[in-house]
């Protein structure tokens, strides 16, 4: 899993780390607990063809702004900066707190996703002021740009296959404790197990021919009962219908013994580092 | 095209759309993204314990989705949120 690393830190643990401003910077005097949230990055665009994003910031109380950053355009919300930098920290360690606010952070990429190109940050990323956000993104401008052109005009896919089917227990008849291990066991091996990798490997082939990159989903869900296998997909918006037709052939073909799960469009979360 | 993602499930009965969950959105929000070294950086050392706690997940993520449904009918200003 990649750390975060500031320059300024010293210490580069693996727990999660706030890294505190230097104390010179910090003004008490002036009233400014404001931090930046930022939810991703887009390409500048004239203020007039700027999409508004009505849904409610990563806080549930502030707007959701777009702020011009040396040639680009930065998505964010003014929050507390005590919730979102002094606390952030432990808040992330607040189930319900982190399940609310990644939906909410979800909600507003989508939101903005749907209207212009869009690379998502990743979750948690917070500035203390538009000066230093505005310096890290001049530091990493063309890596943005490169990450536009691979991302431009797709989506990410989310598709889990589940077993649906247990295998069945095989009758056996048996004399003795031996004697039925030995018959099951044969029954077993005479059954034919299903080779679900194949299967597997060939719906994935598939699925990667249409597409122009995978990646490993999750492991949130990775403890869902029955699950087989599951990968995310970035798929060019022309090619839904040849992304339909591919889960529907496999989901007709496995009738009674696996089903397809199939979640999008999702802004292209994973494939955009 | 619609900005809220969906799930169809295919081959169990009559194909099927609904809502995503919370377990979809985790996979797809946390431990993703553009890496932009804020002032503040946080890594998701946090997140190892959505795996840990996954029960525990799933509980508040049913509050919390509840919570945004009403919060988003009108029927709530803010999220009320136990501390």
């Amino acid at each position: 899993m990649a750390t975060g690393v500031n320059k300024k830190s010293k210490s580069a643990g693996s727990k999660a780390q706030v890294v505190a401003l230097p104390v010179n910077k910090i003004k008490p005097s002036r009233v400014n607990d404001e931090a930046l949230y930022l939810y991703g990055v887009s390409p500048l665009m004239p203020l007039t063809a700027r999409p508004k994003i009505t849904v409610p910031g990563i806080d549930g109380e502030h707007r959701v702004e777009a702020i011009p950053c040396t040639g680009l355009l930065c998505w964010i919300t003014r929050v507390n900066a005590s919730e979102f930098a002094a606390e952030l920290n432990r808040k992330m360690e607040e189930l319900e707190w982190l399940a609310e606010s990644s939906v909410r952070h979800q909600r507003v990429v989508s939101a903005i996703c749907a209207k212009t190109a869009l690379l998502p940050t990743r979750f948690g990323t917070v500035f203390l002021s538009e000066s230093s956000l505005a310096a890290d993104i001049d530091s990493r401008k063309k890596n943005l740009f490169d990450a536009f052109k691979r991302v431009a005009d797709a989506d990410e896919w989310g598709v889990k296959v589940f077993l649906t089917a247990a295998p069945k227990a095989a009758v056996v008849d048996a004399k003795s404790g031996r004697d039925y291990l030995e018959k099951k066991a044969k029954a077993i091996a005479a059954s034919g197990k299903p080779s679900p990798d194949v299967e597997i490997e060939k719906f994935s082939a598939e699925l990667q021919k249409i597409s122009s990159d995978s990646a490993q989903l999750g492991k949130v869900s990775s403890g869902q009962q029955g699950l087989q296998w599951q990968a995310s997909f970035l798929l060019p918006r022309s090619r839904r219908k040849q992304w339909d037709t591919v889960l529907k052939k496999y989901a007709e073909r496995w009738a009674g013994s696996r089903r397809i799960e199939s979640s999008g469009p999702w802004p292209p979360y994973s494939f955009v580092e | 095209m619609s900005s809220a993602p969906q799930r169809v499930t295919l081959g169990a009965g009559p194909d099927s759309e609904q809502e995503v969950s919370l377990l979809e959105i985790l996979d797809h929000v946390l431990n993703s993204g553009v890496v932009i070294q804020g002032s503040i950086v946080i890594s998701l050392a946090g997140v190892d314990l959505v795996y840990v706690g996954l029960n525990v997940v799933l509980t508040s993520v049913e509050t919390a989705l509840k919570s945004l449904k009403l919060e988003e009918a009108g029927k709530l200003k803010k999220v009320p949120r136990r501390s």
